[in-house]
């Protein structure tokens, strides 16, 4: 055997254990979850047209922008390539309407496109304020998408909450139409085509199938826990069957019609089938229209402002479910997505301290 | 069979050693023989400079019970009684170092390498051995094994298990004990019973070793004290915990319970292997197995080296490549990278790794994605104890249980932002350690 | 009723409501608490350096106020305090106590004192001292990762181009807390007085410091040949500076053939003699 000196001197690369790494990275994760909501993008670009292009492009161009810049601010590399900046800007572009109804006299007379102002804004709120003043990446409380809405919610009311939406069918004709979950809206829009994206809404909330097809891929890839968007959904079915008899001002005639259909059941004069079908369209209608599927799936599931343990998933999930339906049918607002998730990313610390795992061995 | 929560399935390439059969390394020149080389007080030497050794004499005299005592692994003079690099802390201990006589040859020290034959040792008898042969914990922790074999009175052991799950990627060297000196290990798992008035023993092996099992349930034979399972391959199946989770369904107590306190003792197999040389060959522990692998050389291989050799000239002979960056002793997942080559082989080391990737790159801020938490065979929350020591807050991490954390690494492994989690759990312990010395 | 009225009145009702509620509270809630300890508080910087040796700036009010701790105990606030505590609590203070300062005994930097491996890890010096010893071929000298700059409550300390702190002794009130901070105890509090200070902490054979460190002490004993009996005094294989009254380094300073002294200027930046920590 040769002697020691036979091993030519080099300098080791030294680090605490462990030596060997997953090649699973940040990076990755995001641009997975761009790719998982590329369907649903498509499919608004595919009914909305330029319009929702320009309000996607401005929402992410802005995001990124304002990510980089405040990075440089602070002195601190700028981490556009992590992608987390994208995901913001793409989740605040679909939770916003990809154009506004013209109206005079009260009536729709045409659509034009979004004020450039409501994208920047929100995405600048989201990125700077919700993001970068808590630390950037990982050290934020609420989805910045989401406060970037609620932000361009109460600034731009008259653009972001409309009472007439543009209507995928007609993005020539300029016909637009109230979205499902409005009060007094016609109960005209099946399963089917809430299911397919086939009504008026955001841009990249409308087709339930699309975005499912997203999620079940970051599903597959466990960037998302399924107990979560489960947890979500029970509950939102749950309590919005609890709530729908509860006294309430006047909503959409979907509810009335499944109310009745179930005091009529109580009284026994009808078949239970009747009253079954009653209710699952009244639960479709809950799950498939407005921003459930978006939110329960991509939203709620964002990783730094979700639980850490799958048991706090389910739980968490559950809450925002439940405050889901509680701001639909007993407040002024139609939609409860948006604030029963930014509610439960509030809370999301205790939920974690509940759920915490039971440590090996631990007595008491 | 049911495993432990938790846990990392990372590639295990082992495929380029496990058929190669252990060889018995070349002699070396020279020796450099650690005082410290086990959990506890460090040996004291009992050699001076000039003096003339023999194989298997006591050089290094325990002190104290948690200790163990340190014999010489080659015939001929003490060069130097001095200070050398501990592959371990990476700081200056007290060693012996040797020089072998070439011309002479090896000798075994007055009362050493006696066959006997396996009479009925008493109990005592057996520990004595064992102790004075200083064997220690040979899976990497080093705790002295005749601790181990004399539990408290109203700690009866029900159960021995036998640790061959070799979970750390890369390492074969305990598969091929298993394979090639299966009865002897099993004669020293009969010593191991005996010695604990014990009478069941569980052999684990992880299923990515049938060859193993095979061998051992042979080895076996019709003794129905000792049952050999196949173990869910999956890291950290040998930790003590896991493996007694896995195999008896019991939970060692937290804070600090050992596996006594649930009536098990757990041994590796190249324990069991050194205790048979011990009890039955009269030979103290001055060689062991160890495998020398990665990508970052050209001829790996399973040896059997004597204890104190310079890792340098393993290295050497198995053909250092240039690309190679990081220097491991032990397996990826839970070894210590050396700065530099010039350590000696412990009883501690089972391996020997030169990689050619570095995986330490930059880290990134947690995003909570919960990888850590789901792999964390312990139970414990990495992403928040990631997170408070990296505020230095000692409260936050200890309240998320950072002194049960052991230091598997499945966290670090799994964590996308490549955090070094397992490094900020030492940190926060020796800070926490130091608040604790000042309060 | 109109609604300004009403809205006056309502709110006229709820103040006094509160004011009662209130009243009652202070009365029956009350908690006696030592007046002194508000009036010690007023005295003192509000650093919370922890240099006192207690919990911020109340815990030591409220030591003192206890009568458990001298009122002197305060380096930042220096003599002003340590007055203003002693004439609340009623007790004579000496204020002519030697003002101390911050030095560091390490001039090993990047260029004079290499790394023995490349450190993948914290950027926390405790934190790299427990990876295999720590990435400095000195295995006593500064680490150079900021983990005193960082810990210094005044911004006292800057990290110099050559990775090596830099105390500036305007800002440095001595209150200790880079001393706790560093793992290798290079950082010490020397009187304000003192013309140099030995910037070496190496226990090292010399020729073990003569293949790490371009600056280190290899215990030649020079120094000591040329200072006064008794001036400095071997520690292990390092020299040791005692610094009896009035006594002159220059001579040894001089001599020193590793250039391990570092004369201090008597205000400002200690200097080292590098060019680039000037250049700092």
């Amino acid at each position: 055997m040769s002697t020691p000196d036979s091993l030519p001197p080099m300098e080791w690369s030294v680090s605490a254990s462990p030596h060997i790494k997953d090649r699973e990275n940040t990076p990755r994760i995001m641009w997975s979850v761009v790719a998982a909501l590329a369907p649903a993008g498509m499919w608004g670009l595919y009914v909305f047209g330029v319009q929702a292009l320009y309000v996607i492009l401005l929402c992410v161009i802005s995001a990124a922008a304002t990510e980089a810049i405040i990075q440089r601010l602070r002195g601190r590399p700028v981490t556009l390539c992590d992608g987390s900046a994208v995901v913001t800007g793409l989740l605040l572009a679909y939770c916003l309407p990809s154009a506004s109804p013209v109206i005079q006299n009260g009536q729709v007379v045409g659509l034009t496109w979004l004020k450039w102002q409501v994208p920047v804004v929100g995405a600048v709120v989201a990125i700077g304020i919700a993001k970068q003043c808590f630390g950037g990446l990982g050290h934020n409380i609420w989805n910045p998408a989401l406060v970037g809405r609620a932000f361009v919610q109460l600034a731009y009311p008259s653009c972001v909450s409309l009472s007439q939406w543009p209507w995928p069918a007609g993005r020539v004709d300029a016909v637009t139409k109230a979205t499902a979950l409005a009060k007094g809206a016609p109960a005209a829009f099946s399963l089917q085509d809430l299911f397919i994206g086939n009504v008026p809404g955001c841009i990249g909330e409308i087709s339930a199938l699309f975005l499912l097809i997203g999620a079940a891929y970051l599903i597959a890839r466990k960037y998302v826990n399924w107990r979560l968007p489960l947890g979500y959904l029970l509950a939102l079915a749950l309590f919005a069957t609890l709530f729908a008899w509860a006294p309430r001002h006047p909503i959409a005639p979907w509810v009335n019609d499944f109310a009745a259909s179930f005091v009529q059941f109580r009284g026994g004069e009808l078949p239970l089938g009747g009253f079954a079908s009653d209710w699952l369209r009244f639960v479709g209608m809950q799950i498939f229209a407005g921003g459930v599927i978006l939110g329960a799936f991509f939203m709620a599931t964002d990783m730094v402002t979700s639980p850490l343990t799958s048991r706090g998933q389910f739980i968490y999930g559950v809450g925002c479910g439940a405050l889901t339906a509680l701001i639909r049918f007993f407040s002024s607002y139609p939609e409860g997505v948006c604030y029963a998730i930014l509610l439960m990313n509030t809370i999301r610390p205790y939920v974690d301290r509940w759920t915490r795992q039971r440590v090996i061995g631990q007595t008491r | 069979m049911r495993s432990f929560k938790g846990g990392v399935h990372p590639d295990d390439r082992k495929q380029r050693t496990a058929g190669l059969a252990l060889v018995e390394a070349p002699l070396p020149a020279r020796v450099i023989l650690l005082m410290s080389q086990h959990i506890g007080a460090p040996a004291r030497p009992v050699v001076a400079q000039g003096e003339r050794v023999l194989t298997g004499q006591l050089i290094g005299e325990p002190q104290g019970y948690i200790s163990a005592p340190v014999h010489s692994s080659v015939t001929g003079v003490v060069a130097a009684v001095e200070t050398w690099t501990s592959p371990v802390s990476g700081t200056r201990v007290p060693a012996v170092i040797i020089e072998r006589d070439a011309s002479v040859r090896e000798r075994w020290a007055e009362g050493t390498d006696l066959p006997q034959p396996d009479d009925a040792l008493a109990p005592e008898q057996i520990r004595d051995l064992i102790q004075a042969a200083g064997v220690v914990g040979m899976g990497g922790a080093t705790f002295p094994t005749h601790v181990k074999l004399a539990p408290p009175a109203d700690q009866p052991i029900d159960t021995v298990i036998l640790n061959g799950a070799e979970c750390e990627p890369y390492l074969t060297c305990d598969h091929r004990l298993m394979l090639e000196r299966s009865a002897d290990i099993l004669q020293g798992l009969r010593f191991l019973l005996r010695a604990l008035n014990c009478e069941r023993a569980l052999i684990g092996i992880e299923s990515n070793k049938p060859d193993a099992f095979e061998a051992m349930s042979r080895a076996v034979g019709p003794d129905r004290r000792i049952r050999v399972e196949r173990l869910p391959a999956k890291y950290p199946q040998g930790g003590e915990h896991q493996l007694i989770k896995t195999l008896t369904g019991r939970e060692v107590p937290w804070r600090g319970g050992l596996p006594m306190a649930v009536g098990v003792v757990v041994q590796n197999v190249a324990t069991a292997f050194a205790a048979y040389e011990a009890v039955a060959l009269r030979r103290p522990l001055i060689r062991r197995a160890l495998t020398v692998t990665g990508e970052g050389v050209e001829r790996p291989g399973n040896y059997l080296v004597r204890i104190g050799a310079p890792i340098a000239e393993l290295l050497a002979s198995a053909g250092l490549r240039p690309d190679a960056k990081k220097l491991i002793c032990g397996g990826p997942l839970m070894g210590i990278a050396q700065r530099s080559a010039d350590i000696p082989v412990t009883k501690g080391t089972g391996g020997l790794l030169a990689l050619t990737e570095d995986f330490s790159a930059e880290f990134g801020p947690c995003i909570r994605c919960g990888r850590c938490v789901n792999a964390c065979p312990y139970g414990l929350t990495p992403a928040e104890i990631s997170r408070a020591v990296e505020r230095v807050n000692l409260d936050a991490a200890s309240d998320w249980n950072i002194q049960e954390c052991k230091e598997c690494g499945c966290c670090a492994y799994v964590c996308p932002a490549k955090r070094p989690i397992v490094h900020q759990v030492k940190f926060g312990k020796a800070q926490e350690k130091s608040a604790g010395a000042k309060a | 009723m109109g609604l300004i009225p009403s809205a006056l009145l309502i709110m006229g009702v709820m103040g006094i409501l509160f004011g009662i509620g209130l009243a009652i509270a202070s009365r029956y809630f009350h908690i006696e608490s030592d007046s002194r300890v508000e009036q010690l508080i007023a005295c003192l910087p509000g650093a919370n350096c922890g240099a006192c040796g207690h919990a911020g700036c109340e815990g030591y009010a409220q030591a003192v106020a206890a009568g458990s701790a001298a009122p002197d105990l305060c380096i930042p606030g220096g003599p002003k305090a340590a007055l203003g505590l002693g004439r609340i609590m009623g007790i004579e203070v000496d204020v002519n106590k030697q003002p101390v300062r911050a030095v560091v005994h390490c001039q090993g930097g990047t260029g004079r004192c290499g790394q023995r491996f490349a450190y993948h890890g914290l950027a926390d010096c405790r934190a790299a001292n427990l990876v295999q010893g720590g990435p400095k071929r000195c295995e006593y000298g500064c680490l150079g990762l900021g983990t005193c700059a960082a810990a210094c409550p005044f911004d006292a300390i800057v990290m110099g181009a050559d990775l090596i702190p830099v105390i500036d002794w305007d800002k440095c009130t001595a209150c200790g807390a880079c001393v706790r901070a560093c793992p290798r105890a290079l950082i010490d509090l020397l009187p304000a007085n003192v013309s140099h200070l030995l910037a070496c902490s190496s226990q090292d054979k010399a020729s073990v410091v003569r293949e790490s460190c371009s600056v280190g002490c290899i215990a030649c004993w020079i120094c000591i040949k040329n200072a006064p009996e008794g001036a400095i005094v071997k520690k292990g294989n390092l020299a040791q500076l005692t610094y009896p009254q009035g006594c002159d380094y220059s001579r040894a300073a001089e001599k020193c053939p590793m250039h391990c002294f570092v004369k201090v200027e008597a205000a400002g930046i200690a200097l080292m003699h590098s060019p680039q920590a000037l250049s700092q």
